[in-house]
């Protein structure tokens, strides 16, 4: 279960200071996936950000099943909380072969030591998730990453997460890079990864078909504050004409 | 014939200086000249010691940590103070003059007579030289391979990547440069028992031969299109060697040794032009 209290940031400009969380209360039980919807500067990403350690709180803080997490750094917090970032390069190492970048995935909460890791056990492991990709790249694991395609990178990245464990998976608008048939799969992928492992998830979108389609809670952030928060029930039965509605 | 085979030791003397250059440079990402400072600091710890009768192994173990030391200064300035690494690097290259004279009491130590890694056949020292590169190459080749290289790798690749996949970027980027550094240590502490004398000045504008080395070495990879990890770092040591045959072809073609600086730049530069020109055909 993870615990917003009070969480709030406050960016320090020459001029007015920026409030772009302001004083979020929230909490997110394990297997929800929430769908967080706002305008652009709603803090939607800021709130992403001070999750997953990139940005430090102001006040408030981060309970993580009963652990305040919020002095803990990024790497550390990395430990439990896998990212999917909007930029699909941002989340593998593009000089790095598929099989190195999924080593490093698989020691994501733990040390990298001076073994060598990348066993015929490991690729062999790797090649059959990466297989449940069908996209043929079980057969390219030693090509660096950074020949394949944005659509392809951001489901290997998904794929990636799922390599160790993790308490929540926070996904900064995951497809907007991509293709529409890059799109419907990372999150087709996403939305089963969620459902098998029981993770908590966190999905920042401007996609409203997908905010409609997908996760079983839908808050809406404006001016750093969350100013709808609807459970599976009431999600169930919103539709796509009512969530444009929200941004008349 | 005798002046190239030195030329090829020499170069094989500088291959751990490469490795260093390669490190921080393509593996990295990141700029480093405390080269020239820690190069010479080698050189300084190794003359003292071997002045100081401290059995030869523990030569390469001291000049290994002086060096790595000297990284992790300038890895401490440039991620926890943020500054850029070039500066933190001239920074700690200026310091490391009055440390290296600090070291050795003088600015030149004669070690004849004395022990050293080399001795008087050529034969031998090119042996030597090129077996020592030989470990070196096989342990930093191991190193990369392992988990922990593979995290040093992907810090230089993609940072996001890297903090998201829990690894202290500050710590990677200040062992990266400590082991880069000591590895330029140890190069010095080679040259210092090759001909037999450490000099305060001995490492003014030795950044560039590694520069050169990774550059040459560089355009080999591109010329043979097999790039791989194993590959790009053999190369940069094979640059080590052509350069510094390049160099003693100059000298024997003539070229007065005021001049060598320049042809130094100006090989460096050629280089440069030329896989820039040849890589925008290309694109």
């Amino acid at each position: 279960m993870i615990k917003l209290e009070a969480l709030t940031k406050i960016f320090k400009t020459d001029g007015d200071d920026i409030v772009a969380v302001d004083n979020i209360n929230l909490t997110i039980h394990p297997s929800e996936f929430v769908v967080v919807l706002g305008t652009n500067g709603s803090g939607k990403s800021t709130l992403l950000n001070l999750l997953a350690g990139s940005l430090s709180a102001t006040h408030g803080h981060i309970i993580f099943d009963d652990m305040d997490i919020t002095a803990l750094k990024e790497y550390q917090r990395s430990a439990f909380i896998a990212r999917l970032f909007q930029n699909p390069l941002a989340g593998t190492a593009s000089d790095l072969s598929i099989l190195d970048n999924f080593r490093l995935a698989a020691l994501r909460s733990r040390a990298k030591k001076v073994i060598l890791g990348n066993t015929k056990a490991f690729e062999e492991q790797v090649r059959n998730k990466v297989a449940l990709l069908h996209l043929g790249l079980e057969e390219k694991l030693h090509r660096p990453i950074g020949s394949l395609s944005g659509g392809q990178r951001q489901a290997l990245t998904l794929l990636m997460a799922t390599m160790d464990n993790m308490k929540l998976l926070l996904m900064d608008e995951p497809t907007s890079a991509l293709d529409p048939k890059s799109a419907e799969r990372v999150m087709e992928l996403a939305n089963h990864f969620i459902h098998e492992l029981g993770v908590s998830a966190i999905m920042v979108t401007h996609s409203l078909r997908e905010a409609q389609r997908f996760g079983n809670r839908i808050i809406q952030m404006d001016n750093g504050s969350v100013i709808r928060d609807l459970g599976e029930t009431e999600k169930k039965q919103i539709n796509l004409p009512k969530l444009f509605e929200w941004f008349a | 014939m005798d002046a190239l085979f030195a030329a090829i030791t020499q170069g094989l003397a500088y291959a751990a200086l490469a490795i260093g250059i390669f490190l921080t440079l393509k593996i990295f990402n990141i700029p480093d000249i405390t080269t020239d400072g820690s190069y010479t600091l080698g050189g300084a710890v190794t003359a003292v010691a071997i002045s100081a009768h401290v059995p030869l192994v523990w030569v390469f173990p001291l000049a290994f940590a002086a060096g790595a030391l000297a990284g992790v200064a300038t890895g401490i300035i440039h991620t926890r103070l943020k500054i850029h690494p070039l500066l933190a690097g001239i920074l700690v290259m200026i310091a490391l003059y009055s440390i290296n004279l600090f070291i050795m009491g003088r600015s030149n130590i004669p070690l004849t007579n004395l022990p050293s890694f080399f001795s008087n056949s050529s034969v031998m020292n090119f042996i030597k030289a090129f077996l020592f590169a030989l470990v070196l190459l096989v342990l930093i080749i191991l190193l990369l391979k392992t988990d922990f290289g593979i995290a040093m790798r992907a810090t230089g690749s993609s940072e996001s990547m890297v903090l998201a996949m829990g690894v202290n970027i500050e710590k990677m980027k200040i062992t990266g440069l400590a082991l880069a550094n000591a590895l330029t240590a140890l190069s010095g502490s080679l040259m210092v028992q090759y001909q037999g004398f450490a000099d305060i000045n001995m490492g003014v504008g030795i950044v560039i031969s590694g520069l050169a080395a990774v550059i040459l070495g560089e355009s080999f990879v591109r010329l043979t299109k097999k790039a791989s990890l194993m590959v790009n770092i053999i190369m940069a040591v094979a640059g080590s060697v052509v350069f510094r045959v390049l160099l003693a072809l100059a000298l024997l073609a003539g070229l007065p040794p005021q001049a060598l600086k320049l042809v130094t730049a100006l090989i460096v530069l050629s280089i440069i032009a030329a896989l820039k020109i040849s890589f925008r055909e290309k694109t």
